[in-house]
């Protein structure tokens, strides 16, 4: 296979890769929607039903900050766990050199792409902005509202 | 211990001193960590905008940066797997608190009824549905904290960041494929027992897309430029 195969081969797989993004998520959304149809239920905004809920019962103060804490120092051991084994078993060693530098201009973007796809790059980019404010922002809204809704 | 080898770093000319950059970067980071809160998420949002407007600045200094794609889908990747593992690990590590009660029996109530309906009844705790409780594990203890530090070692221009936010990524595809299974074949206990169902739970989790989006564009970059 020459360089141009691989690299027309490639560009093709990404475009398929990105296409993937589309399918998967208006089949996963038409899906829910059958589903739920089949199940006798419709969008899910005034047909929903719900089971008794159970009554909240924490540690009292001290306790729930306790039970906090530890989790908070659970998370981070997992995360150092994680950093300390990926950065030990994948640090550039003899047999895994890191390429040599090819001298090019960095300040250009282009210099950063195998395959140019600036069109593909910048749709993609918008997405993942909308996409970072919407998990922060609505992942932040959910206590609040739960509060308001439900109460402490 | 024989046969040591000095191995080669390469600091060349992309590890030259980059102050601006660097104190964009902590922007970032605070950012990051901020959103990883989830209740701190907005504040978040604004630093990583001034971590971005920091970096662009440096730019403009003539101060050497990587492409602001670049930033962008790190921090993505990074503000997404940081909500996804606390989130999760509340659940496991937490679930006997009032808070964690409170917020996850609204968040079922509302979007997911596997959230609220028999509560803290398996001898793990938390969600009650197996295959959701499985997901949780697999989240915290693997794909999302290997995806955090990937994700800020890839921002960083390290090689093996960039290796594993592929890993992690193709993980994160795997996951939301087995999720949405999961999801639909529980339907009357997940869905069916919430207020908005369907339409509340897309609404919440379609941007959670990360993987999808950041796969494509990672096999487009020139994988030479991470050689640190």
């Amino acid at each position: 296979m020459t360089e141009t195969d691989v690299l027309r081969g490639r560009r093709h797989a990404i475009y398929v890769l990105a296409a993937f993004c589309g399918v998967f998520f208006i089949g996963g959304i038409i899906m829910s929607y059958v589903v739920a149809a089949k199940y006798g239920y419709g969008t899910g905004f005034g047909d929903g039903r719900l089971a008794p809920v159970g009554t909240v019962k924490g540690q009292g103060f001290v306790g729930d900050s306790a039970i906090l804490g530890g989790a908070f120092v659970l998370d981070v051991g997992i995360l150092f766990a994680w950093y300390w084994l990926i950065s030990r078993l994948e640090a550039p060693a003899e047999d895994d050199p890191l390429p040599t530098d090819d001298g090019a201009d960095l300040s250009h973007d282009e210099n950063w792409y195998f395959i140019q796809v600036p069109k593909l790059t910048r749709i993609l980019v918008a997405i993942a902005v909308f996409c970072t404010a919407g998990v922060a922002i609505l992942g932040a809204s959910i206590l609040p509202v739960v509060l308001l809704r439900y109460g402490w | 211990m024989a046969n040591q080898t000095p191995v080669q770093v390469n600091p060349a000319k992309h590890s030259m001193t980059t102050p601006q950059s660097d104190k964009a970067d902590r922007w970032l980071l605070a950012g990051a960590l901020c959103c990883g809160t989830i209740i701190l998420g907005p504040l978040g949002l604004i630093l990583i905008a001034l971590g971005l407007v920091r970096l662009q600045r440096a730019r403009r200094l003539g101060e050497w940066a990587r492409p602001i794609a670049v930033t962008v889908f790190g921090m993505f990747a990074l503000v997404d797997a940081s909500i996804n593992f606390v989130g999760w690990s509340l659940d496991i590590f937490a679930h006997n608190t009032h808070m964690l009660q409170t917020m996850s029996g609204g968040w079922g109530r509302m979007v997911d009824g596997g959230y609220y309906y028999r509560y803290n009844s398996t001898w793990l705790g938390g969600v009650s549905d197996r295959a959701e409780k499985s997901f949780a594990m697999f989240a915290v203890f693997m794909i999302f904290p290997a995806r955090i530090v990937a994700a800020w070692a890839f921002i960083k221009l390290r090689r093996w960041g960039f290796r594993w936010m592929i890993l992690t990524g193709w993980a994160y595809v795997f996951l939301w494929v087995g999720y949405l299974s999961n999801l639909l074949l529980n339907f009357p206990e997940r869905f069916g027992n919430s207020l908005y169902g369907v339409t509340g739970w897309w609404i919440f989790d379609i941007f959670y897309m990360t993987p999808f989006l950041t796969l494509p564009w990672l096999y487009a970059l020139n994988r030479r430029r991470w050689n640190r």
